[in-house]
């Protein structure tokens, strides 16, 4: 017993050191040494600039309207996005294929541009308020405006989740569970809420968590539709870390932040100790879709079902619109047939300067998110394993990123690394190439252990456990047992994070090195009104270019793309031969 | 199972791909002291808009290699500080004499007059010779006129608020991030010195730009100040010098400018060379080339500037001459204003925009 333990240990041993180095020397000492150098000043720590936040009307509410954002988003986003999984895999739906694709949108349009799609649909000059208005002339153009416009918008973009993990552990139930249920006359309803939902809870509390963190962070859609109506906190901040004088106001809001986080996280970690169900099908049986008897039920979800296709789709078929029209189109929204040209993509296309940020990009977002994959594979099944105090404890370091907003602990790396540090050999990383990559990989921690952790509880323990009577060593039986299954979250956590990280700004503006630009600096510095005119309408193109390589990412890693492509290379090959 | 071995396959690749430029960037930097033709990296923020490669074409005629990074004036200046103790960038130009000075204080220049000093007014010159002038900036409120005469446009930034029929028809800033946003804040806050006052500002000043602020109309995103009024939703909106030949070509409008009484604020966009263990000889030459007349005047013919260096001026874009000489320069105590605009930024974004 003794031996095998210490032969288990070696190679864990090693990684964990390197892993707690890591943690200390880009985690903890950048976090750190910005919290020093905002709060703790020559003449001691200073309260005045809290203060300065509790009295400031304007911040106080911020923070009120990031929390009630917070709360809210989940319980919407959930709804939403658990009928949007229910359209597609438990309800017998016409026109299925279509309805999927409109959904698998948010997957790879986000951020900004969503934001802007949503403007350019139904802000004041947005094509669904020029059809409202021609039937209603007396309401408001500006009607999309403050906390109802931007729960709407972000309740529909931030269903990716459940698209990814619960659509995918919800087709892994045991349709026999439901089957029996049926047997005993149980309602779809109460088979939902009683049989399937329950197991499921790893991943609602996830995607819970993830949401409420969403939408106490959301940035763009609450600085684009909610208007001086309705302000969150991150703008503020975002804000005053780009001031130096300001940064302790930054860091206090952040706290807030964090502290609300914790809290957050805290429920949850008791939550999960409580126990989960497991309901794996060991013989698969697929889940098949009912067909709903009653008609104006039936009517309902699909009238349903159409209506969230149609709110996914109509936004992103806007943007790819405008990214053939000049400025003056875009700003003024009249479209005329002479208003399309392919001058921007040429522009764009055809410049070196405008596609070496595309390729700087694709390659920071690659190796970060296979690096930070393979390493929270190993800490997760770790901390899965051993439930000690070290372990929790490991899993709280884990969670460090979440509390600091990326700005900050962006500015953290920068001025603890311009000189030589023991910690990191005494090099000097600020400049170099390494250091942008390291804080992506920081910030994709979290998440990414999250998933997987929460993956690794699908995995039926009594499989391992027979491959280890078979003779199996624990590393073979883990990746021929464990890892098939937790493979579709792997993949799928490589593609979220590769995308979430290929237009990034926030960390990306203070750490990139001047010969490998990041593509989300380059779209940021357009859109700000110094770089002129024309930057609004390059957005665009960068934007649906962006979208394109997500598609591709998702298609190729997530959805199996090769193989799809070789069938239909195959069957049109046989109906060339015969 | 293959998938597996693709990802760590993939993941070794990469990781190798990733020290190969690690010990590539390494090599690099060392041997940049030895080599004379170095290349130079250039922080600036008036390099967008094809700006930048226009001068990389024309360095390179030279026989310069040059690295340019384009950054937004706020955010430039927070990454020159924040790589203070390791400065990447040789030179910084673009941004002007306020934030210049900030970064003189904190002992980041190093020392260099340029040959081409000489051909510019000596009043606009550091004493210290830490950083010198390129061109003039001045930032102004506009409006179209075409829709308003000259004679019954608005006189002064207090016209805005104190006309009942302008409430929510002119643009006001966001946010206080840009240059030429503060630009908008301090030529009226400082009408209103006062020493015991809040921030060094009386408090009539203070609710003025309260008024000021309450009944503007902000910007949706997405939008230009200038776009904002050319397609009508304000009537009056603000921007910079060198803008106006530029969005008036681009959007087709011609705009009009008002000159308070006591002028318009105008700041001077400089050039600095970095404090570095070595700073290069070849970063001294292209300091001594950009300013030159010759390079000047091109750079002033094509993106509107109004350079400093006299025998520049003669190629300034015509109708940048004419605002220029619609407009006078406001009277400014601008190191006042220097010590003063972050102090006064936080307390706007606190208690102002509401």
């Amino acid at each position: 017993m003794m031996a095998k333990l210490k032969k288990v240990n070696f190679g864990i041993v090693l990684f964990l050191g390197i892993f707690l180095w890591f943690i200390l020397a880009f985690v903890i000492i950048p976090n750190f040494s910005i919290i020093k150098s905002v709060f703790f000043t020559a003449d001691g720590v200073s309260t005045e600039r809290l203060k300065a936040i509790v009295s400031s009307q304007r911040a106080v509410r911020g923070i009120k309207n990031s929390f009630l954002l917070a709360v809210t988003l989940p319980i919407t986003t959930t709804v939403i996005g658990i009928l949007e999984v229910l359209f597609l895999e438990y309800f017998e739906i016409k026109g299925r294929k279509l309805i999927k694709v409109a959904y698998m949108i948010p997957l790879v349009f986000g951020g900004v541009m969503l934001a802007n799609g949503y403007m350019f649909t139904y802000g004041s000059r947005g094509f669904i308020t020029t059809l409202l208005l021609n039937v209603f002339p007396h309401m408001n153009p500006a009607w999309f405006r403050g906390y109802g416009a931007v729960l709407f918008l972000m309740s529909f973009a931030c269903t990716s989740t459940y698209m990814i993990f619960f659509r995918n552990a919800f087709t892994n139930i045991d349709y026999q569970t439901i089957e029996a249920a049926r047997g005993l006359g149980e309602t779809d309803l109460k088979i939902l809420l009683k049989v399937v939902f329950p197991t499921l809870k790893p991943i609602l509390l996830t995607c819970t968590i993830l949401l409420f963190q969403t939408g106490l962070m959301a940035m763009a859609a609450p600085l684009m539709i909610g208007g001086r109506e309705f302000e969150t906190i991150s703008p503020l901040i975002l804000t005053f870390t780009q001031r130096p004088s300001s940064r302790t106001l930054a860091a206090v809001l952040s706290f807030f932040l964090g502290l609300m986080q914790l809290v957050l996280l805290y429920i949850i970690q008791r939550n999960e100790r409580k126990g989960n169900f497991l309901s794996i099908s060991k013989v698969k049986t697929t889940i098949k879709r009912v067909k709903i008897h009653n008609k104006l039920l039936n009517a309902l979800t699909h009238v349903t079902a159409y209506v969230f296709a149609l709110i996914n789709t109509m936004p992103l078929l806007i943007v790819l619109l405008f990214s053939f029209t000049d400025y003056q189109t875009i700003s003024s929204r009249h479209l005329t047939f002479k208003s399309f040209s392919l001058d921007n993509y040429r522009l764009i296309l055809t410049s070196d300067t405008a596609y070496r940020p595309f390729v700087t990009s694709v390659f920071y977002a690659t190796a970060a998110s296979i690096i930070v994959v393979l390493m929270m594979l190993v800490v997760t099944r770790f901390i899965f394993k051993n439930r000690t105090k070290f372990s929790t404890m490991l899993e709280m370091l884990i969670h460090i990123p979440w509390v600091f907003p990326g700005l900050m602990f962006a500015l953290g790396l920068v001025m603890t690394y311009s000189h030589p540090h023991g910690i990191v050999f005494n090099n000097v990383l600020t400049g170099s190439l390494v250091i942008m990559l390291i804080a992506y990989v920081v910030v994709l921690m979290p998440n990414t252990f999250r998933f997987l952790k929460a993956s690794y509880y699908g995995v039926d323990q009594s499989l391992e456990d027979a491959a280890k009577i078979l003779g199996a060593k624990p590393l073979y039986s883990y990746i021929k047992v464990v890892l098939p299954i937790i493979l579709p979250t792997v993949l799928a956590m490589l593609a979220i994070n590769f995308n979430g990280k290929l237009s990034d700004y926030d960390l990306s503006v203070f750490l990139y090195n001047p010969i490998a630009k990041p593509v989300g600096v380059v779209i940021r510095s357009n859109s700000s009104s110094e770089a002129g005119i024309e930057g609004i309408a390059l957005n665009f193109v960068y934007s649906v270019l962006l979208m394109a390589i997500n598609t591709l990412v998702f298609f190729f890693v997530y959805a199996d793309g090769k193989n799809v492509l070789r069938n239909l290379f195959k069957s049109r090959k046989m109906k060339h031969e015969s | 199972m293959k998938n597996i071995f693709k990802i760590f396959f993939i993941s070794v690749l990469f990781l190798g791909v990733l020290t190969g430029c690690g010990a590539k960037k390494s090599s690099q930097s060392a041997s940049k002291d030895a080599t004379k033709n170095e290349k130079i990296v250039v922080y600036s923020n008036s390099v967008s808009n094809g700006r930048g490669d226009f001068l990389k074409e024309e360095s390179h005629k030279k026989g310069f290699k040059l690295e340019v990074v384009d950054l937004g004036g706020n955010d430039l200046f927070n990454r020159l500080i924040a790589e203070k103790d390791a400065p990447v960038a040789d030179v910084t130009f673009g941004m002007n004499q306020m934030m210049f000075t900030t970064l003189k204080q904190k002992g980041m220049l190093s020392t260099y007059s340029p040959k081409w000093l000489s051909n510019v007014d000596k009043n606009l010159i550091d004493k210290d010779n830490k950083f010198a002038p390129l061109s003039e900036q001045r930032v102004f409120m506009i409006y179209n006129s075409e829709k308003i005469k000259k004679d019954k446009a608005i006189k002064s930034w207090k016209n805005l608020y104190t006309t009942s029929n302008l409430k929510h028809k002119y643009i006001v800033p966001t946010n206080l991030g840009g240059a030429t946003a503060n630009a908008v804040v301090y030529t009226q806050l400082m009408n209103h010195k006062d020493k015991h006052g809040k921030l060094g500002i009386s408090n009539k000043g203070w609710n003025e730009l309260d008024k000021f602020f309450k009944n503007g109309a902000i910007l949706s995103e997405g939008q230009t100040e200038v776009a904002a009024l050319a397609n009508g939703d304000v009537d009056y909106s603000y921007t910079f010098l060198s803008n106006i030949p530029v969005v008036e070509q681009k959007l087709g409008v011609k705009l009009g400018v008002v000159n308070p009484p006591y002028g318009v604020p105008q700041t001077v966009e400089q050039v600095g060379i970095l404090k570095k263990k070595h700073v290069s000889a070849s970063a001294k030459k292209f300091v001594d080339w950009l300013g030159t007349a010759e390079f000047q005047g091109k750079w002033a013919k094509k993106f509107g500037t109004a350079p400093v260096n006299k025998d520049a001026q003669s190629s300034m874009n015509e109708r940048v001459r004419e605002v220029m000489k619609e407009t006078t320069p406001q009277k400014l105590d601008y190191e006042f204003v220097n010590d003063h605009t972050a102090k006064w930024a936080e307390n706007i974004e606190l208690n102002i925009l509401k």
